[in-house]
């Protein structure tokens, strides 16, 4: 029962934390150079990881799946198959949860380590409205730059597929890319690009909750960057549920 | 609690707190508190560790809000202020941190220019620059500029966080135990009151140990186990 409670208890400190995103942002005297920075520190720090892994995944899955598809004589709509799972639902998903574990875990220890050693008191003091400098800034960086890294994700992951489909047989660059872009419709791009804005957003804003209410001591500071990546993967998971549903209702399937 | 609280000098009190209360939960912590720091005062409030001393000091700079009673500082009621005007009260209060409370991500020059550009405080990059290195050499660090807050030595730090609160000027100045860093240059301890020669200030501390108190022109004991 007091699971229960201070699930509760949890679950509606976090959505008044992000109402106070939303609420925060209009306000005058926006920290647009902090933003800016956080953009190329949140977009720099995961590149490398989201680039290598979507490379990965992108062979991986074709080799995969091409002598499923042989042995049913349809191996010509290999480049379309992949690519239509890796933009629908691999490349949000697998870029999502990388940047979960890589840019909420570095929020989420920022902040925590920030707020054990009194750095955002000095903050307060200074003038600064810290949760305008530390917390909007960094939700608005994540929620931007996620779609952006699983747009460069996608391309990577297809290349990756290139690679892969010429390791057995043997296809052309242009031949590749019309296979690929003749099936591929609007409704395969546009609501997995809108998803991840909430992905990101998801994911800055459990960080920066995680890292802003860390207590006293350096134990929570490991404890509220762990915290930020179970959190923040388990609800990437469960907006994509609710996603694939909404987009299902709304014929977009 | 009970506190003591000689008036020197009834002119132009920089501080004045009339029966603070706060308690965290059913824990009083400040129950009563009562106190007048007057300009040019040098004060020091001595308790045991965990008396509510910190408690006191983030009181007087509005990061903690006390169940009740007044708190004036510089004529203005910090516990019943708008939060712009309360931003131009702590434009003018130094206030040094237990844990010095640097930013990790900042140079040494980014950290003292903090203040200056958070407070809107108008000034060109020559007089924002020769305030930094002005504050720097108070302290003895001017070669520490360029150098990240992890490459300096704890009783650097300190010094640093010190200089940090020089740069917004001519108000009163709270903070914690300085501690127990020498670094070079000689002891931290002294810095303040070598400070307080060369730039006249309004100083109030919070400490443990009785010796160090008594370098404070004014001492005003805590009683019990908090408060």
């Amino acid at each position: 029962m007091s699971n229960i409670r201070s699930f509760a208890t949890e679950t509606g400190e976090l959505s008044r934390f992000a109402a106070r995103v939303f609420a925060e942002t209009p306000k005058p005297g926006f920290e647009w150079r902090e933003l800016l920075r956080q953009c190329y520190l949140v977009g720099n720090r995961s590149l490398p990881l989201v680039g290598s892994t979507a490379f990965i995944m992108g062979m991986v899955l074709t080799i995969q799946l091409r002598p499923a598809l042989l042995s049913y004589g349809v191996e010509s709509e290999l480049p379309y198959i992949v690519a239509d799972a890796i933009i629908r639902e691999i490349g949000p998903v697998i870029t999502g949860l990388i940047f979960a574990g890589k840019v909420g875990s570095g929020i989420g220890a920022e902040l925590g380590s920030m707020q054990v050693t009194e750095q955002i008191d000095a903050m307060e003091v200074s003038g600064t409205n810290p949760f305008r400098y530390l917390v909007v800034t960094r939700v608005m960086a994540t929620t931007l730059m996620l779609p952006l890294l699983v747009v460069v994700a996608d391309a990577i992951s297809l290349t990756g597929c290139f690679i892969g489909l010429n390791i057995r047989s043997v296809t052309s660059l242009p031949l590749f890319i019309d296979d690929i872009f003749r099936y591929l419709e609007f409704r395969d791009v546009f609501p997995p690009l809108v998803k991840t804005f909430f992905f990101g957003f998801c994911v800055g804003t459990v960080g920066c909750y995680k890292g802003y209410n860390a207590t006293k001591g350096t134990e929570s500071v490991g404890k509220s960057a762990n915290e930020a990546v179970v959190v923040a993967s388990m609800l990437i998971f469960l907006l994509d549920l609710v996603a694939v549903q909404v987009t299902d209702l709304l014929g977009l399937n | 609690m009970k506190v003591r609280d000689k008036t020197y000098d009834l002119n132009e009190p920089v501080i004045r707190i009339r029966d603070l209360h706060l308690a965290f939960g059913t824990h009083k912590v400040l129950d009563g508190f009562d106190l007048t720091l007057h300009k040019r005062e040098d004060l020091a409030v001595l308790g045991k560790s965990g008396s509510g001393k910190s408690v006191l000091i983030k009181c007087i700079i509005g990061l903690l809000q006390p169940d009740s009673g007044s708190i004036e500082v510089l004529g203005n009621d910090v516990s019943d202020i708008e939060h712009h005007a309360l931003d131009q009260v702590r434009a003018r209060v130094g206030f040094l941190f237990q844990s010095n409370a640097l930013y990790d991500s900042m140079t040494v020059r980014e950290n003292l220019e903090f203040p200056l550009r958070r407070h809107w405080i108008q000034l060109t990059p020559e007089e924002s620059e020769a305030m930094v290195m002005e504050a720097l050499g108070n302290v003895g660090l001017a070669e520490t500029v360029d150098l990240m807050p992890s490459e300096l030595s704890g009783g650097m730090r300190k010094r640093i966080a010190l200089a940090r609160t020089l740069i917004p000027d001519h108000g009163p100045r709270p903070h914690h135990e300085p501690g127990d860093q020498r670094p070079h240059g000689g002891d931290i301890r002294e810095v303040p009151h070598q400070l307080h020669h060369h730039i006249p200030r309004h100083e109030m501390r919070g400490t443990n140990l009785r010796k160090r108190g008594r370098a404070a022109q004014r001492q005003v004991p805590r009683h019990g186990d908090r408060g």
